[in-house]
């Protein structure tokens, strides 16, 4: 599992995001800004966001991984600020196993 | 995929016997129910429409395990009832640390971690139930179950916040305490005990099967949306 299968694993969570918030939508590039200052996402869509990432590497990498831990929240830059920033945190995760 | 896409799929926990076994075959007596139990033995249902998973959901692994057959087998859950539980009658100092554990365990973090899981599941079909399970023991602060009752005292809490947390995706969360039911969870009172808190009802009897089946039929009903964060008691 690379960088890239990552970054579209992002890609189909955003398309579910999108999907139920049209008024809202989310561009599917690297730098898109997500949570935090300028983030398009509030807490609840970060929520839904979070889920739909952890269920689509489960369903298409057996990949069983909570991306909200401890670590994820104490770190000085949010892992969640954009797509890249994202996908580095979830690579640096899986690679940890 | 076994259901049919306009079945409710209802997950009961401890379905073994039991509250657990009488409310599963309560919802299959019902048309165009899918029902999933679990218990640590084997099912004692037989029913096309009733699946079973023998598991321990004490373990955290066991909630993970549970979660990820029902995906394959059904990929879809409207309610989950948070049945299963164990019970123990003892004083604080009596009460080894084994025992708490125990109850822990099987009372809280069960329930904790089978919320969270099947919650993701359940946020996908509208109008989503929670059910927990607790006690007319908690408001009674009956004397001699300070574990169990603690245990459930942390459920209605539990529920309560969890119904202001998964609102936002269309779930519900409530809680039915019953007072004393006739099955195994109190056979080993001795009567004279169980009349006490009887005694402490305000209609004092003991709790039917019906009557928890009424209070879950009502959490479930499609009208019930804005019934959330409840807890009935019964007696």
């Amino acid at each position: 599992m690379n960088k890239e299968d990552i970054i579209n694993i992002i890609y189909l969570a955003i398309d579910d995001y999108n999907q139920i918030n049209p008024n809202s939508l989310i561009a599917k590039e690297s730098n898109t800004l997500l949570y935090g200052q300028d983030g398009k996402l509030d807490s609840l869509g970060l929520v839904n966001l979070i889920l739909a990432i952890e269920e689509k590497l489960l369903d298409n990498f057996n990949k069983s991984i909570s991306l909200a831990d401890d670590k994820a929240f104490s770190e000085k830059t949010s892992p969640f600020s954009s797509v890249s920033v994202l996908a580095d945190f979830i690579y640096n995760k899986i690679d940890d196993k | 995929m076994i259901n049919k896409s306009n079945q409710q799929v209802i997950l009961v926990t401890g379905t073994s016997k039991g509250i657990g076994k009488l409310i599963a075959e309560h919802y299959l007596k019902l048309s165009n129910n899918l029902v999933i139990g679990c218990s640590r033995s084997k099912s004692s249902i037989s029913n096309n429409n009733y699946i079973h998973y023998e598991l321990d959901l004490s373990k955290n692994s066991a909630v993970n395990d549970l979660m990820i057959k029902i995906r394959k087998s059904t990929n879809r859950l409207n309610v989950l009832i948070n049945n299963v539980g164990v019970a123990s009658m003892n004083h604080l100092l009596l009460s080894t640390p084994e025992k708490i554990d125990q109850i822990i365990d099987v009372n809280l973090k069960s329930v904790i971690n089978l919320t969270r899981e099947a919650s993701k599941l359940i946020k996908k079909e509208k109008n989503g139930r929670i059910i927990n399970m607790t006690t007319v023991a908690s408001p009674l602060n009956l004397e001699g179950e300070s574990v169990y009752v603690s245990s459930k005292a942390a459920i209605e809490a539990f529920t309560k916040v969890t119904a202001k947390e998964l609102s936002a995706f269309g779930i519900t969360v409530n809680a039915v305490g019953p007072g004393p039911v006739k099955t195994d969870l109190i056979k080993n009172i001795p009567t004279h005990k169980i009349n006490r808190i009887i005694s402490q009802l305000s209609s004092k009897s003991y709790t039917s099967i019906d009557d928890i089946l009424n209070i879950l039929d009502f959490f479930m009903k499609k009208e019930s949306q804005l019934v959330n964060g409840q807890i009935i008691y019964l007696g």
